[in-house]
């Protein structure tokens, strides 16, 4: 009875079958990144608004902390996805052994990358930023690069080098000051470690759960990829992805977006 | 006489496979389906038990069957948590993941790996949830607001947090699966716009699985960390935000109602137009007004915290909110177009929709009321939001869940429910329902808090008749339960289409083999079509074939002949 216009023509691997196949791998992926992005948001905008709330202990921060080797890691990591791409044309023109080296060499940055987030957490541990909330005080070594403080005869010689630390300070004197080295009394230094301590210190000490929580978010992420592109060499040399390169399409795509990640978190937590 | 283009099916049923495949890892989708669907049931089971301590507890003013108020918040978490988490939104992934590929006429999902892996994560996720018990359970309620969920709560939230973490994956994971299988694996002559209203409430929901779980997930990373690592995200002593996590929770919370109803909606729409054996009433309207819904529900999240937010937000909210009941309204008058001089067959899977329809109205109601800002400050936290949510929860997603399984249950096991003991089912759950639920808005409205086991004296009347009416409804489900199992091994047969229906998950055997079609089928031009050249033509040959179907008779009882004649409008 059943009356059939279609009916399926072998059970091979006809290429619409792998283009269909593809094309579903690709939308999945793509869904799977907009989630992503999603979650990533989350601590964006937290670490957002707590930067528009907080400028003065951000640029406290910044004036302290060196951009240089974050910037030599964004580069290698930018680098790695350049690899990427080469890799993922070079499999699409039939040549595995190009591949290989570009894919490897996407492998190695991330992971160069990767330790250079641990050296940079490691040297933040030191000064006293960690993911919980730290006592801080104005003697920590975070501060010195925005202030220097001497006890001297009759009071503390007080050298403000970044200025933008006295904005909005509720003094009873004038700061107006401390454009140049000026000292101050013990009740003047009392008062002047209240404000700071009040406006600047506490912020300060609430930096580092708020950097940790994305940038090691990320960091994992770039872990995850590493290993996926070790898998994809690891595949590709079995010459898996010789007729059908969709495999490293995705990690490609996953590689791209970890990357995009970073540009906006390098971006607004190192730059901005 | 228009050819007929959908394989009318066969007496012969096929068997159910082994039972033993059903606690094995398969990638088939209909077990996987099967799985989820008899999870999703037992974790039913215990929360509907927790909701029965709930009662007994409120039979007094005074806490007595609990031994604090800590263990009386751990009952209520618990059985909120259950109920979202691990029975509600897995159900609807066991019917998306049985009747997603069959509707397409495809041959499983999009990957029926991945498939296979979402469902592992529910079971050790619900361990987690229940394990709290031996450690201090989570007492936060089930939206865990901070503080309370991060500095006073016992190691049981912790747990919590990582059991919500794993559905929230999973629901992600399997919401990837059905948004490319219906995008991308319909069969040729199937666009969008002829797809069943149950793949498009399908694709609504996953669309906001998609974007709005990620959120949850994101808030509970937070949580965790201020559990376990220190952090003081949500700790405003220590320079956190209680606000974000409330704002973040319920930016995932309040879309997830709608992943709980869409699918719902999606299942009244096929159930209402077969059994009124009528076209479907504003086709495009209902499936538009489930993608207006999931958009819109992006945008009234705050209107759960007018008591917290500020004050110059309340207003938009307030609008965005009355702004989703639109959709919803479209979809109701639509439904009941369908009904409106149509061949209405009352059977248990009709009845149900009916309730849905006529229960969710209520709630719908409720929730218009109290998304205006000076009622809602009169309720807030009071026992007029539990009837509400209930109403649309229980009078909607369970109503609808129920339709549907009395609707599809010919198709998974091949056997009909019994019509008799689904009667008595639909009356004491219609009528222990509206009892337990309704009087609620009025212990609310006389000042009764939610979340409270001590209560004002005065208010213990109406506690005992919800409680009496709770009771009524508990036993109402295990009906329902016994039915089912007699059903497995004895129901009548049920054949390839017992309802008449022209969607394609009917034009295979029951149940499907593991390729779900011999030949690719191919859909109709319409598939509510009922009157067209093409169906009649279709339904006149089953008739032929099987013979003319009787109305339905509730005390005929089923028969293990294979003979049997497949019923069509019940037993």
């Amino acid at each position: 009875m059943a009356n059939i216009a279609l009916s399926a023509d072998g059970h091979g691997h006809s290429a619409a079958e792998v283009a269909h196949k593809n094309s579903n791998q690709k939308l999945a992926m793509w869904l799977y990144l907009a989630s992503e992005i999603v979650i990533f948001s989350i601590m964006i905008v937290g670490y957002a608004i707590w930067r528009l709330n907080e400028p003065d202990a951000v640029s406290n921060i910044h004036k302290t902390l060196s951009i240089i080797p974050v910037t030599i890691n964004t580069f290698l990591l930018l680098s790695s996805s350049w690899a990427m791409v080469m890799g993922l044309r070079a499999i699409e023109m039939g040549n595995r052994q190009m591949f290989m080296r570009w894919i490897g060499a996407t492998a190695l940055l991330g992971a160069i990358f990767v330790a250079g987030q641990w050296l940079e957490y490691r040297e933040l541990s030191h000064m006293n930023l960690t993911l919980q909330r730290s006592d801080m005080t104005l003697e920590d070594e975070i501060f010195e690069s925005s202030l220097e403080i001497s006890q001297v005869d009759g009071g503390y010689e007080v050298n403000v080098l970044n200025q933008q630390i006295l904005d909005g300070l509720d003094l009873s004197y004038d700061t107006e000051r401390f454009v140049e080295p000026t000292v101050l009394t013990e009740q003047e230094y009392a008062e002047f470690e209240q404000a700071v301590t009040t406006e600047v210190v506490g912020a300060t000490a609430n930096f580092g759960m708020r950097f940790y929580a994305p940038t090691a978010f990320h960091g994992f992420h770039v872990v995850v990829g590493v290993l996926l592109a070790l898998q994809v060499l690891y595949l590709g040399s079995k010459g898996f992805y010789d007729d059908n390169p969709i495999g490293v399409e995705l990690f490609g795509l996953y590689w791209h977006f970890v990357d995009v990640v970073w540009i906006l978190l390098f971006t607004l937590i190192y730059l901005v | 006489m228009a050819t007929i283009s959908v394989p009318i099916g066969e007496r012969q049923t096929q068997s159910m496979p082994h039972w033993t495949e059903y606690f094995r890892w398969t990638v088939d989708h209909k077990i996987i389906g099967v799985q989820y669907g008899v999870t999703a049931f037992v974790f039913f089971l215990v929360g509907g038990a927790l909701a029965m301590l709930i009662r007994w507890e409120l039979l007094t003013p005074a806490l007595d069957t609990m031994a604090s108020g800590t263990a009386y918040n751990q009952l209520f978490t618990i059985h909120g948590t259950i109920m979202i988490f691990l029975f509600v939104i897995p159900m609807w992934g066991a019917f998306g993941n049985y009747l997603i590929p069959l509707q397409l006429g495809a041959g499983d999902m999009a990957f029926p790996w991945l498939n296979a892996f979402a469902f592992w994560l529910i079971p050790p996720a619900g361990i987690l949830v229940i394990m709290g018990y031996f450690v201090g359970q989570a007492e936060a309620g089930w939206t865990a607001y901070p503080p309370l969920s991060t500095l006073f709560s016992g190691d049981g939230q912790t747990l919590w947090a990582m059991g919500a973490h794993l559905l929230g994956f999973s629901s992600i994971l399997g919401s990837i699966n059905f948004l490319v299988t219906i995008l991308n694996m319909r069969p040729e002559g199937m666009s969008i716009w002829k797809m069943p209203l149950f793949c498009w409430a399908q694709m609504a929901t996953s669309t906001i699985a998609v974007m709005a779980t990620p959120f949850l997930a994101g808030a509970l990373t937070l949580m965790l960390l201020d559990r376990v690592g220190g952090t003081s995200f949500f700790d405003a002593t220590q320079g956190g935000d209680v606000l974000l996590w409330q704002n973040v929770f319920w930016f995932y919370s309040h879309p997830a109602v709608y992943i709980m109803i869409l699918p719902g909606m999606g299942v009244l729409s096929e159930v209402l137009s077969v059994h009124s054996r009528k076209p479907i009433f504003g086709y495009r309207m209902i499936g538009l007004s489930s993608m207006a819904i999931a958009i819109v529900g992006f945008f009234v999240w705050a209107h759960h915290m007018f008591t917290s937010l500020q004050p110059e937000l309340r207003i938009p909210f307030m609008v965005t909110t009355m702004i989703i009941a639109v959709p919803t309204g479209i979809k109701i008058f639509s439904w009941i177009g369908t009904l409106w001089g149509g061949k209405i067959r009352f059977t248990s899977a009709m009845l149900f929709s009916l309730g849905f329809l006529s229960m969710f109205v209520i709630g719908g109601i409720s929730g218009v009321m109290l998304a205006a800002i000076p009622f809602n400050y009169q309720v807030h936290d009071t026992y007029f939001v539990v009837s509400h949510f209930h109403f649309v929860l229980f009078g909607g997603a369970v109503f609808a869940i129920y339709s549907g399984l009395y609707h599809w249950f010919p198709k998974v096991t091949g056997r009909m429910l019994n019509e008799t003991l689904g009667r008595i089912h639909f009356v004491l759950t219609y009528l222990g329902f509206f009892f337990t639920f309704f009087p609620m808005h009025m212990a609310g409205m006389l000042g009764m808090p939610r979340r409270v086991a001590v209560y004002a004296p005065e208010l213990q009347t109406w506690n005992v008749i919800i409680s009496i009416f709770s009771f009524i409804l508990g036993i109402s489900t295990f009906v329902f339960v016994g039915n089912a199992i007699w059903s497995v091994a004895r129901g009548r047969r049920a054949g390839a289409n017992p309802w008449r229906a022209l969607t394609l998950e009917w034009a295979t055997t029951s149940p499907p083999p593991a390729w779900n079609f011999d030949e690719p089928p191919i859909p109709f031009e319409d598939p509510y079509g009922y009157g067209t050249d093409a169906a009649t033509a279709y339904l006149d040959a089953i008739d032929r074939t099987f013979g003319v179907p009787e109305p339905p008779r509730p005390n005929i009882t089923g028969g293990n002949s294979p003979e049997a004649l497949p019923s069509p409008a019940g037993d």
